[in-house]
């Protein structure tokens, strides 16, 4: 039980409550571009370790809605322009703080609907680039919208199943690599659309708990390093089709703590790396996800990546096998 | 942050970065201002190009800058000229972070941008050779970068290339560095598409082991070419058909389909007639065998269908001549895989690796399980059952439970 002592929450909370402050000026300023998502990554991880008081609320439902334009879409930061990412992001702390009529849902929905190809994909923006990501992120924030039934859901699935391949995983465009990034999106997405049958279970099962290595840290493809963020990746979609159990999660827990910076708070990729907000959510997600601290993190849901009693509340009940 | 090291600097050094940093910052905010207030104002200008590209250069990640260039592009109406020198631009970025995904996809606007001007003003296409010459390039580097990869399929479906030479480029990339999984996932793709094209033949698989084998001797330990080798030895021998139906009272036959079909490729059905499994036929309530055997006279005499799309349910009526068309080349393939003579050899090389590698080779011995149970499954049901004890409790611990899961499933279907 010698890692339960090691997890330093306290100093992890303070990493993340101070990262605009005390990080370097121009790394924060020049990372202005996806703010929205860094925002969702700190009040997850903050909510996940019971300290959301430590944002000040008022400010973030303000700049919610400063971010909102015109077109339904979200931006990440004041003056960029609306993507479907960053709307996801805003949503979901939208709903983690319970503010959701506080932004313009109508707006946002046809903002989504119109993002949807003839094809059934969807971009992430006006000028058209596609993505399973894309596919993910319209799905995960309609539900949220009670909206799922104002887009073509058929054409939506044939799209994300043609990006299956001979591995049981997914890429990001019909042809594309199996990545365990892209795996989490399109499970996530089948999973939110209640067609988990439709994934060759035994197969990506294996082909996903073939991602831990020896430091019992998972990579995203094979042979390539591990990375925390990954574990989150891999252990979601484990979880999601139900072979979580498929892996070694002791393992798993002690290399994630291996990857917390003891100086400064915070976690990196790798042990030794630079610690930053995105990887020390995705640790601390792992860590709830194999229920490494269920004292000190609250259960995770796999489907959303936020706090299961926040997804209980929106009254959401994503498919797991 | 990905991969970045700590490093641990003297205050003197700190002070002297800090200084820079902050030079930086200040034209960094400057620059950006200017930017985003051509963005608010709907103001295009040669001052907005200049300021977004300084910025991209060192942070190529922003959106919403490329955005600003493509809204000047359809603005001033760019020549190709000028589009080359954003092209030039995204090069320099892709240096700065070859995993950009917005700088990629401005490569990729600005291409089809050109490509439709030139051939709505019936010049010459595009130079897509060049296109590929800079994947090949940005491969070099980094062999796994599946931005790259990605790009590379993206141009050899516009500028319509060669697949067979792409099939060639795998191949060399595969033989440099076996540990390429990369690659042998785009060769999975290339030979199931030139295979229903016709345009490779069944010589392919023998060759595809060979390669399997090779990769495997050189490091017995690398998954790259064992995946790839599940795939070729097991997700072929499943049927692309789940389900018939056939309804012989309205002369019907409806087909699931395992994944979805695309209608207007060449998919042809054998003349010996369908070689299915007996367990996924079903018939309906008049399952007559000579009713049966004429329907199937019929569907072979049938011709090609002009239906379009993407189905995964199809449905026949045999009575209508335009829904008629032929299956053939996804059922030779199953015979091929199941060439006892290529799989029981493969099956002693894999036996002679394992001993190879004192009995002990993880992939070795779940390679090994697969085949013997593709092989004949009773004759090896206890070899299968021990291999898949001995990993589960020595050899690869890690994944205990997924040796004991599929030890019990192998148990229950085959009982």
């Amino acid at each position: 039980m010698e890692s339960d002592k090691k997890l330093l929450i306290d100093k992890h909370i303070e990493f993340i409550v101070n990262y605009g402050k005390t990080h370097d000026q121009y790394e924060y300023e020049v990372s202005d571009y996806l703010r929205m998502s860094g925002l969702y990554w700190s009040v997850t991880f903050l909510d996940l370790v019971n300290s959301l008081e430590k944002f000040n609320k008022d400010d973030i439902v303000a700049y919610l809605k400063r971010n909102q334009h015109s077109s339904g879409g979200f931006s990440p930061c004041d003056g960029h322009d609306p993507h479907l990412l960053y709307s996801l992001s805003a949503v979901q702390i939208a709903i983690i703080y319970d503010v959701l009529h506080e932004i313009d849902c109508e707006k946002l929905i046809d903002y989504i609907v119109g993002l949807q190809k003839e094809d059934g994909s969807f971009a992430g923006d006006c000028w058209g680039e596609i993505d399973t990501r894309f596919s993910f992120c319209a799905v995960a924030t309609l539900s949220f919208l009670n909206a799922l039934n104002r887009i073509d859901q058929e054409k939506a699935i044939s799209f994300v199943l043609s990006c299956m391949n001979y591995d049981g995983g997914f890429g990001c465009l019909p042809g594309t690599e199996s990545h365990a990034g892209q795996i989490y999106c399109c499970v996530g997405f089948l999973s939110i659309l209640n067609r988990l049958h439709m994934v060759n279970v035994d197969l990506l099962g294996w082909w996903l708990s073939e991602r831990q290595l020896p430091s019992g840290g998972l990579n995203g493809r094979p042979e390539k390093l591990q990375d925390v963020c990954y574990s989150w990746w891999v252990i979601a979609s484990l979880k999601m089709i139900g072979k979580l159990e498929w892996i070694n999660t002791e393992k798993l827990k002690e290399y994630i703590v291996s990857c917390q910076d003891e100086e400064t708070g915070g976690f990196s990729d790798r042990p030794g790396n630079m610690p930053d907000p995105f990887h020390t959510l995705f640790a601390f997600t792992g860590l709830s996800l194999i229920k490494a601290y269920p004292d000190m993190i609250k259960d995770v849901n796999p489907v959303f990546c936020m706090p299961q009693y926040v997804i209980d509340r929106a009254g959401l009940k994503p498919q797991l096998l | 942050m990905h991969g970045r090291l700590k490093v641990r600097t003297t205050e003197e050094q700190a002070e002297r970065k800090r200084l820079e940093r902050e030079k930086k910052l200040k034209a960094y905010k400057y620059a950006m201002s200017e930017c985003l207030l051509r963005i608010k104002n709907k103001q295009f200008d040669e001052t907005g190009q200049k300021l977004s590209e300084q910025v991209l250069a060192s942070n190529p990640d922003i959106q919403t800058l490329w955005n600003l260039r493509k809204k000047n592009v359809e603005f001033f109406e760019q020549s190709a000229c000028e589009e080359d020198t954003i092209k030039i631009l995204t090069e320099i970025c892709l240096k700065k972070n070859p995993k950009s995904y917005p700088t990629w996809y401005h490569r990729q606007w600005c291409l089809l941008r050109s490509n439709s001007r030139k051939l709505g003003e019936k010049n010459e296409n595009l130079n897509w050779k060049n296109e590929l010459n800079l994947c090949s390039k940005f491969l070099n580097q980094d062999e796994r970068n599946f931005h790259c990869w990605r790009h590379r399929f993206f141009v050899v479906a516009h500028g319509n290339l060669e697949k067979k030479n792409e099939l060639e480029f795998t191949s060399d990339k595969i033989s440099s560095n076996f540990s390429n999984y990369s690659s042998w996932h785009y060769r999975n793709k290339l030979i199931e598409e030139l295979y229903y094209q016709n345009q490779i033949d069944n010589e392919i698989f023998k060759n595809e082991l060979n390669l399997i084998e090779n990769a495997v001797y050189t490091d017995p330990n690398d998954q790259s070419a064992w995946i790839y080798q599940k795939w070729l030895l097991l997700e072929h021998q499943k049927s692309i058909i789940k389900e018939l139906v056939l309804d012989c009272k309205n002369r019907e036959i409806s087909i699931h389909f395992t994944k979805e079909i695309d209608l207007n490729k060449n998919f042809k059905f054998d003349e010996n007639g369908w070689r299915l499994e007996e367990k996924i036929w079903k018939t309906g309530s008049n399952d007559d065998q000579s009713e049966l055997n004429k329907l199937f006279e019929n569907l072979t005499r049938s011709r090609h269908s002009k239906s379009s799309g993407f189905p995964i349910e199809l449905l026949l009526d045999l009575n209508d001549e335009k829904n008629l068309y032929e299956f053939k080349s996804k059922f030779k393939m199953r015979d091929l895989t199941l060439d006892s003579e290529i799989l029981s050899n493969h099956f002693g090389n894999m036996m002679e690796l394992n001993q190879f590698e004192n009995e002990n080779s993880k992939w070795c011995m779940l390679k090994l399980v697969e085949l013997m149970g593709i092989m004949d499954f009773d004759k090896y049901k206890e070899n299968i059952f021990s291999y898949l004890d001995k990993l589960a409790d020595q050899v690869d611990p890690y994944r205990k439970n997924y040796y004991l899961d599929i030890k019990c499933k192998l148990k229950e279907n085959n009982s």
